[in-house]
């Protein structure tokens, strides 16, 4: 999957591995399949290799927050602009940058006839981004997922997780001490990353929906999706940005 | 680029659809293998260890591992323990998954 498109953050945290074809036992993905491997290779000190997921952790939490305040800021944009749209020009605050985005996007799709040159050529890069997101999820929703530990290069264990929750877990004995906890932890990020994804891919549904009365022209939620997509990814660059600002400032 | 969208979102939706109509069992295998005296490990070569089978009627199974000592059989605790702690991450994905799974497949089909 990295290896193709990084449409995703979270989606770069998972390769494909055609090479690792196996035949399994799993629910309704038994028989021949190609997995996508969530592949983690740690320092023999454990506590390296937590630290190592703490930032995998951080990267999936972002996508998590960003995925719960979407829909609320989406919501606050169409009451605002609705609101605006029926009042006397009264001043407003600015709109934050992802919700400015947004705006722009949905009022100059390529449908129609404007000389922004600019934001067309935006809204295309987005919807050429979406459609890679798009397709990358759809593979990515037809394999079961493959979660290594390896430590400093040697596999120790794999579970293989079908995506109604089969599992089939394989340790290499003796597990070497902390190994068991690191390895479940892996395992959960892994799983948290997939929900995640789940969640994104329905927020841009759902948010294409939502954005349509914000459509300069009437049109269908195929012209809002990509302003959506590229709304919710300035919305997690927007998080990270005070994350970091915030843990500066923790710091001086 | 519309019919691809278009495309790439229904299947996904069929894709999810047959999971979620799969879903009548949760099965978890917990299997090992061991390091052989070079430290080469072949996990083609696993052996089960512990399984639980979770049905949605309510019925349920577990093959334990156990150990024989003195001629008395035992239940490995320790393996057990392992095998459990992989049984509850898959009890909370499931829900957590078939909520999401069906949330989505609700929103292609709007």
């Amino acid at each position: 999957m990295a290896s193709s498109s990084l449409s995703d953050p979270l989606l770069a945290l998972w390769l494909d591995h055609p090479e690792k074809a196996v035949t399994t036992a799993l629910g309704p993905e038994k028989g021949k399949s190609t997995p996508v491997v969530w592949q983690r290779d740690f320092s023999a000190d454990v506590k390296i290799a937590h630290n190592q997921l703490d930032s995998i952790q951080t990267l999936i939490g972002l996508t998590e927050k960003s995925n719960d305040l979407a829909p609320d800021r989406l919501r606050a944009l169409l009451t605002k602009q609705t609101t605006t749209s029926s009042q006397a020009a009264a001043p407003t605050p600015p709109l934050p940058p992802p919700e400015n985005e947004l705006l722009a996007l949905l009022q100059s799709p390529p449908e129609t006839a404007s000389f922004a040159w600019d934001i067309h050529y935006e809204w295309k890069q987005a919807a050429e981004e979406l459609r890679e997101f798009l397709q990358d999820v759809q593979r990515f929703v037809s394999y079961y997922a493959w979660i290594e530990t390896k430590i400093e290069g040697k596999l120790v264990a794999r579970t293989l997780v079908s995506w109604t929750g089969d599992f089939q877990t394989e340790w290499n004995f003796p597990i070497p001490s902390g190994i068991e906890r690191l390895h479940a932890r892996s395992l959960q990020l892994a799983l948290a990353s997939r929900t995640a994804l789940l969640r994104t891919t329905t927020l841009i549904l759902t948010g294409a929906i939502l954005t349509l009365p914000l459509l300069a022209h009437p049109g269908n939620i195929l012209l809002t999706l990509p302003a959506v997509w590229r709304f919710i990814q300035r919305l997690r660059q927007e998080l990270a940005q005070t994350q970091q600002n915030d843990s500066a400032s923790n710091t001086s | 680029m519309a019919v691809d969208f278009e495309t790439s979102l229904r299947e996904a939706a069929e894709t999810i659809a047959h999971y979620v109509k799969d879903a009548a069992t949760l099965t978890v295998e917990t299997r090992y293998v061991i390091v052989d005296d070079d430290g080469d490990i072949d996990f083609s070569q696993a052996k089960p260890l512990a399984q639980t089978v979770i049905k949605l009627d309510g019925d349920s199974s577990l093959v334990a591992p156990m150990r024989l000592r003195d001629g008395r059989l035992e239940l490995d605790a320790d393996l057990l323990r392992l095998h459990n702690a992989n049984v509850q991450t898959a009890i909370d994905y499931r829900a957590r998954i078939l909520s999401s799974l069906l949330e989505m497949m609700q929103s292609i089909e709007l």
